[in-house]
């Protein structure tokens, strides 16, 4: 894996990440806040 | 991953992994090599579809008859519920996992996943997660018994059992997650040269959606049963209609979860048929792009119908309606895979080898399935066929001949690849019709006892239904003794089978089998292949 792929895919592993955490507390805090 | 290509790079002396897999058990416990972390999630997956099958042995066993047989109720509740938990988080999802791992990166031409260590320690993952899931029948009031679906109240009442299965979920959901990302990130970003987003192997595209739909909803079932934790032990009142909670509004997150799971375990079976059809009928999948699109399309409908599973709660009319629509629509994509599989067989050059067999299986099994599906998607049907055996016949349809025929059409496909020798033809073929036999015997008879009102997840019922349960537990004990052949044929090939060929089947034209030997080498594509 060369430099550039490896931070392509460092950035693509991060991007779906943050989405799943994001999901996660989306579910929990508007749940939190009023249903 | 960079030790892998850079492995000329280091001094003599080094145990560097260029010149094979070091021995013994830190092989397995350290390995980042995708082909090993592919085996261990296949051996892991087997385990559980054993220990899982058991527990379908025992059901069956207590329904054999009316009357309570063997088990208490409680007892028999908590058999289902882990029989159902087992079977898709422990078996069918690892099992495709596995399949991804070996596969992924030999048909993009990449020499490993993207993020070895972390594809580690997504398998790990699953071995205390399903410690967690099974010592719940150890524990003080035995195992969680709510069903896999754990709707509360029943789920916010139940002993330590449900805190562990709970870990256990939120572990396998990061395992899922994870190698999810380390999925999608190997194929947008490690393909060989000219091995467009189009040229890819229908198996890669259908794992491509399935790891975004597993990102997209794994979280959300994580967040309903972080939820049921809180309710259980930090005073907290999601779902608990005491506390001015509401116990639907789980029904709602948990199959918002629980539909696109559906896909999450059906479509890269889709992709392994794709796969298996066109290499034994010899000709190119018919309608390659249109596959890509129905695929996609059919995850994207997976958000909006999961309404369907609750029909029964008190939803308005027009919400009934709408799920109700959205769910029929999911059979036109559906229909274009079933239909282009049938047009690739169409005059092709056909021939019937154990993978065929299962794929022809799954074809005429899953329709099946599908059609049920269709019925049961009917809002006004579903109100009374709604938690009946017709049900349990519908998904098991959908997930036995469905996904399951697919993992073992695969297993037989790619065992040559893998290993490096042929199964017994006979024999897989022996495994396959009994198969097919014991499951139509187990399962097209529930169809007959849902439809006459016999319900779901009880031990005892009424006298009416004692003939066709009596035929439903012989078909299902022989599905379950005959699943003992595959074990067999593979563990007699592994040690004596004939030597396969690089390219076993004629028809065959992804690169694992057009570029690498068989056994597939411990690195492979270390320089990448280019794709013309």
């Amino acid at each position: 894996m060369d430099p550039g792929q490896r931070r392509r895919a460092i950035v693509t592993a991060v991007a779906l990440a943050v989405m799943a955490v994001a999901v996660y507390l989306t579910v929990i805090l508007k749940m939190a806040v009023g249903g | 991953m960079s030790t892998a290509i850079h492995a000329h790079d280091h001094p003599h002396g080094e145990a560097h992994e260029h010149h094979g897999p070091p021995r013994g058990i830190t092989r397995w416990l350290y390995t980042t090599n995708h082909k090993d972390i592919g085996t261990m999630y296949l051996i892991f997956s087997c385990v559980m579809f054993f220990v899982g099958g058991t527990m379908a042995m025992l059901i069956r066993a207590e329904l054999f008859k009316p009357g309570l047989q063997l088990f208490n109720p409680q007892f028999f509740n908590s058999l289902t519920t882990v029989h159902g938990l087992v079977m898709i988080f422990g078996a069918i999802m690892p099992a495709f996992v596995g399949f991804a791992n070996w596969l992924v990166p030999m048909q993009v031409g990449a020499a490993d996943m993207a993020f070895p260590r972390m594809n580690n320690w997504s398998f790990w993952l699953l071995i205390p997660a399903s410690i967690l899931l099974m010592g719940g029948f150890l524990a003080p009031g035995g195992a969680i018994a709510s069903g896999w679906t754990l709707y509360p109240p029943l789920s916010i009442q139940q002993g330590i059992s449900m805190d562990m299965t709970i870990l256990a979920i939120h572990m396998l959901g990061a395992s899922s997650i994870m190698g999810s990302i380390n999925i999608i990130t190997t194929i947008l970003n490690m393909r060989a040269p000219g091995m467009t987003l189009m040229k890819m192997p229908l198996f890669v595209w259908t794992w491509l959606i399935t790891a975004y739909l597993l990102i997209a909803v794994m979280p959300v079932l994580a967040g309903a049963i972080t939820m049921l934790l809180t309710d259980r032990h930090f005073g907290t009142s999601f779902f608990s209609a005491a506390g001015g909670g509401d116990p639907t509004m789980f029904l709602h997150i948990f199959w918002f979860f629980g539909h696109p799971e559906v896909y999450i375990m059906i479509l890269p079976a889709f992709g392994i048929i794709s796969q298996i059809i066109p290499a034994f009928a010899r000709k190119p999948l018919f309608g390659y792009a249109s596959m890509v699109y129905a695929t996609a399309s059919i995850a994207l409908l997976s958000f909006i119908v999961w309404g369907h599973h609750m029909f029964t709660v008190g939803m308005p009319a027009a919400g009934n309606l709408f799920f109700m629509y959205a769910t029929i629509l999911i059979s036109v994509p559906t229909g274009v895979k079933v239909f282009n599989w049938i047009s690739t067989m169409w005059r092709g050059s056909m021939s019937f080898e154990t993978p065929m067999l299962f794929a022809i299986g799954f074809l005429c099994l899953f329709t099946i399935g599908g059609f049920s599906g269709l019925v049961l998607a009917i809002a006004p049907v579903d109100i009374t066929l709604h938690n009946t055996y017709y049900v349990v016949a519908h998904f098991h349809y959908v997930l036995v001949s469905g996904a399951l025929f697919a993992i073992m059409g695969g297993v037989y496909f790619w065992w040559p690849k893998w290993s490096g020798r042929m199964y017994n033809e006979t024999l897989g073929k022996w495994h396959f019709w009994l198969s097919v036999i014991g499951f139509n015997v187990a399962f097209f008879p529930q169809h007959f006892l849902g439809l006459a009102g016999m319900p779901r997840r009880i031990p005892d019922y009424a006298l009416q239904f004692a003939e066709w349960n009596m035929w439903s537990s012989i078909g299902a004990w022989l599905f379950g003794a005959s699943q003992l052949l595959l074990v067999y044929n593979l563990v007699t090939s592994a040690r004596s089978g004939r030597a396969a060929e690089q390219k076993q089947w004629e028809g065959a034209d992804s690169l694992e089998w057009t570029h690498l030997p068989s056994p597939a080498p411990y690195h492979t594509f270390e320089t990448a292949p280019v794709i013309k």
